[in-house]
């Protein structure tokens, strides 16, 4: 017995030596990242690129740094995280409610799902002045910029996820006599989770674009009035620096909805961007 | 080994893209010179451009222009500083920060000689000093625009500290969003530009402006060229200075030929006339000469200092250096400008 555990722990431990800290795919993305960012370096040093369009990554970095440790950076983050995750969680709750009312009723379905895509059709930049006439210069304006970019993805997946539900299994249910609340919540809804997160994943990021378009509109506070200033005094390397932590911000909040996915939805498919 | 590929892919367009700005800069030839003109808005607002273009000023000169309305004076200074254009018209106050980086860019022709932005309130408000100013709320267009330095200036001017004072609170540009601010009381003043304003007046506004007199003169439109330019081909500047110069002439004396030419050039800003012509009336008063024997263009360089001062305000202002104005202001090719 003692023999066999001994031979399990050596086991594990060949298995997790045999492991490489870190995975092939991205040794090779961080490679690529180095030689590109090294080739941006040059081409602006030797003046391909001029400072006023694109400024070097070094210049990037420093300024990416001086923001991360101003005082008054973390002020106009915060506002527009808060419009972030406000706007996320009220259009993904609106977006899968809709999206369970619509797929429940095909009459309701084809009544309402034309209003629906029209409402996406339309810029949303162009709603931007009317939001903040209407929900005041404050970030109510921002949210709700932020639930109107977002709703969509999260919608349509609700929708398709409820309706790729397999029909054997509709019928196995209804052989067994099973009521319509057991049916949806033991079925339905578990089949149509994975797409569901799926779409959560497009929202948040979309969520984090309607905050800083709103903001460009007019605010008083957040990253978008701060692009905006530092754009008008030709502060690029401050503008690329706000678009890399940006990019980074968005980044982090994909993986937490991945996260999240793979931990709740643990019978879907999962694909690791990372 | 398809991760690779792409990347490659990639790099290579960024290297292409970035090398091939340079056929953006056609000013080449010796007969029809291509031009581009970078302009900081469309239509009405620069008036003088479409009409040099559309009777043919630029043409007589032998310069073939195209305008380019950009997306604000900030956007100009850039394409203008990195030389991916050579010309533009802008707002003044966009190029400052370009001098205080010491970039080399010539103010050559000052198209507007009198302030363009407005600091009022509504005409039945209680306020009629800015003094009285004091705990309430100001609305500009944007925190980072041109008006905020000078609502800042005259508030500090007045014995107010415009951190503590007052609050400044950016509500947009758009007209429905001031007078919805001032009718639901979130704002007790509203500072921007000629632009911004106009179409408040059109829809009946009655306001009472608190600017202070020293603050009416400050020049608020330009023509700016890349120092590349003046030094290779400065014959080109002074021909577009000369035909903005011809179109500018026209339009004062003929406000109601120009009137026609703007309606047929930018149609959709005449929709409503009455609109429309209040608009270029307004811009066409901010482009008269103060003086008509300096002729147009001229760049009064006091007026010039007063509005780097009002930049350099406060404690983070947009001026940080000092800036030696005769590096920037050229008035080399005005004469040849007034030469028609």
């Amino acid at each position: 017995m003692k023999a066999t555990t001994e031979n399990r722990v050596i086991i594990n431990q060949e298995k997790r030596a045999a492991k490489p800290f870190l995975k092939k795919e991205t040794v090779l993305s961080i490679v690529i990242l180095v030689v590109l960012l090294g080739l941006w370096e040059l081409l602006s040093r030797i003046g391909v690129f001029h400072e006023l369009i694109l400024p070097a990554p070094s210049l990037v970095a420093v300024a990416t740094w001086e923001l991360l440790t101003s005082s008054f950076f973390y002020i106009h983050f915060g506002v527009t995280m808060y419009e972030t995750i406000a706007g996320f969680l009220i259009g993904g709750f609106l977006a899968i409610i809709l999206g369970i009312v619509v797929s429940s009723n095909a009459m309701l379905y084809k009544v309402l799902n034309p209003f629906i895509v029209v409402f996406q059709a339309v810029p949303k930049i162009a709603l931007a002045p009317i939001f903040v006439t209407w929900f005041g210069f404050g970030p109510s304006a921002k949210v709700v910029m932020a639930v109107a970019i977002c709703f969509f993805p999260t919608f349509v997946n609700t929708v398709v996820g409820l309706k790729s539900v397999d029909e054997e299994s509709r019928l196995l249910f209804q052989s067994m006599v099973a009521k319509k609340k057991d049916v949806f919540f033991k079925l339905s809804l578990p089949t149509a989770m994975p797409n569901i997160f799926a779409g959560l994943k497009s929202s948040l990021t979309f969520a984090l674009i309607g905050a800083i378009v709103g903001e460009f509109v007019g605010a008083n506070e957040g990253m978008g009035l701060l692009l905006d200033t530092f754009n008008f005094q030709l502060e690029m390397a401050k503008v690329y620096a706000l678009i890399v932590i940006l990019s980074v911000v968005g980044l982090l909040l994909y993986l937490i909805i991945e996260w999240l996915d793979r931990k709740l939805i643990f019978w879907g498919d999962h694909d690791n961007i990372i | 080994m398809k991760k690779i590929t792409a990347m490659i892919m990639l790099l290579a367009l960024l290297v292409l893209s970035a090398c091939g700005n340079s056929d953006t800069k056609e000013v080449t030839g010796t007969n029809d010179e291509k031009v581009k003109l970078l302009l900081a808005a469309e239509g009405t607002a620069m008036y003088y451009a479409y009409i040099a273009r559309d009777l043919g000023f630029f043409e007589e000169e032998g310069i073939d222009v195209e305008l380019l309305p950009g997306k604000g004076g900030s956007y100009v200074v850039q394409q203008v500083g990195a030389e991916t254009v050579d010309l533009g018209i802008i707002a003044v106050n966009s190029v400052l920060p370009a001098w205080d980086k010491g970039i080399d860019i010539k103010m050559v022709y000052q198209v507007n000689v009198t302030n363009l932005f407005d600091f009022m309130v509504p005409e039945d408000s209680k306020v009629t000093d800015i003094k009285q100013l004091k705990g309430k709320v100001i609305g500009v267009t944007d925190l980072g625009s041109g008006e905020v330095p000078m609502v800042r200036s005259i508030l500090t001017s007045a014995g107010l500290n415009p951190d503590q004072d007052v609050n400044i609170r950016a509500i947009g540009a758009d007209g429905t969003s001031i007078l919805t601010a001032f009718e639901k009381g979130e704002i007790d003043a509203f500072s921007g530009g000629a632009h911004d304003l106009i179409s408040l007046y059109g829809k009946g506004f009655k306001s009472r402006s608190l600017v202070p007199e020293e603050y009416k003169s400050i020049p608020s439109t330009g023509i700016i060229a890349n120092g590349k330019i003046m030094k290779d081909n400065p014959e080109v500047v002074e021909k577009i200075t000369r035909a903005v110069a011809k179109a500018t002439d026209y339009a004062i004396n003929d406000p109601d030929a120009a009137y026609e030419v703007m309606k047929k050039a930018v149609p959709e800003q005449y929709t409503d006339e009455k609109l429309g012509r209040l608009f270029l009336d307004t811009f066409i008063g901010l482009t008269k000469p103060l003086d008509p024997d300096k002729g147009y263009g001229y760049i009064y360089e006091d007026s010039w200092q007063r509005l780097i001062d009002q930049f350099s305000e406060g404690d983070d202002p947009v001026v940080k250096n000092e800036i030696n104005l005769d590096e920037y202001l050229d008035s080399s090719l005005l004469e040849k400008a007034n030469d028609f």
